[in-house]
């Protein structure tokens, strides 16, 4: 599939553009050596770290909210 | 700014490419059916982290109010708790064989997405920073209907 070639080239742009995603691109590329069994335990396991990351940034934006004195903008 | 755009651009590429390499694990061996939504629900939980990190970067620049970083965090809460939901559903639809039960967790994954985009991401004043983050969602979106077929 042409598709995959031209995304094949454009990944290391992507990893390049954001470092932030190097890991994603990482993940997405071993998939294929993991079996399902293994990409859905990842998948438990990258949720509970999602967990805990939005719960620490809810914490941090309501305690600036607080400290700017409430209200909606 | 231009970063923002980057970050949008680097995860659609990422997840378009995740999209386009939907494929049996292990070579010659039979394709298991569910691997596609095996796949998605890694895809959409790296994807939940990493916009997470995304909106932490835009407020503490002072991109994003504060008001509207909770908006999307509360959007992209739903979402987690959306593939919780569908990663519990995939565990339980291939011990049944049955396909078409992973169809009412895939719908409330859509319309989490969906509802990340309305309530947060379309409130975000920067016309950067919203633009990035719904090149995301669609992104996003992409992936989940991507999969939305093989329920059915």
């Amino acid at each position: 599939m042409e598709w995959i070639t031209l995304i094949n080239a454009l990944l290391p742009l992507a990893a390049n553009l954001e470092p932030l995603f190097a890991q994603l691109i990482q993940q997405i590329k071993a998939q294929p050596g993991m079996d399902d069994d293994a990409i859905l335990a990842h998948a438990a396991k990258t949720l509970d770290e999602a967990s805990v990351a939005l719960l620490s940034e809810r914490l941090r934006l309501l305690a600036e909210i607080d400290a700017q004195g409430g209200g909606q903008q | 700014m231009k970063r923002q755009i980057s970050i949008a651009i680097a995860l659609t590429i990422i997840l378009t490419f995740s999209a386009c390499t939907k494929k049996a694990a292990t070579p010659g061996a039979q394709a298991d059916p569910f691997s596609p939504a095996v796949r998605a629900a890694d895809d959409i939980a790296l994807s939940i982290k990493l916009l997470t990190e995304t909106e932490r970067n835009l407020e503490m620049q002072k991109i994003i109010t504060p008001q509207e970083g909770l908006r999307v965090i509360d959007g992209l809460s739903a979402l987690h708790e959306a593939d919780v939901k569908f990663v519990a559903d995939i565990t339980a639809a291939r011990k049944a064989g049955d396909r078409t039960a992973l169809a009412p967790s895939l719908a409330a994954l859509r319309q989490a997405v969906v509802s990340l985009n309305s309530k947060g991401v379309l409130g975000i004043k920067s016309n950067d920073a919203r633009l990035a983050f719904q090149t995301a969602m669609n992104s996003l979106d992409l992936a989940i209907a991507g999969i939305d077929a093989f329920t059915r």
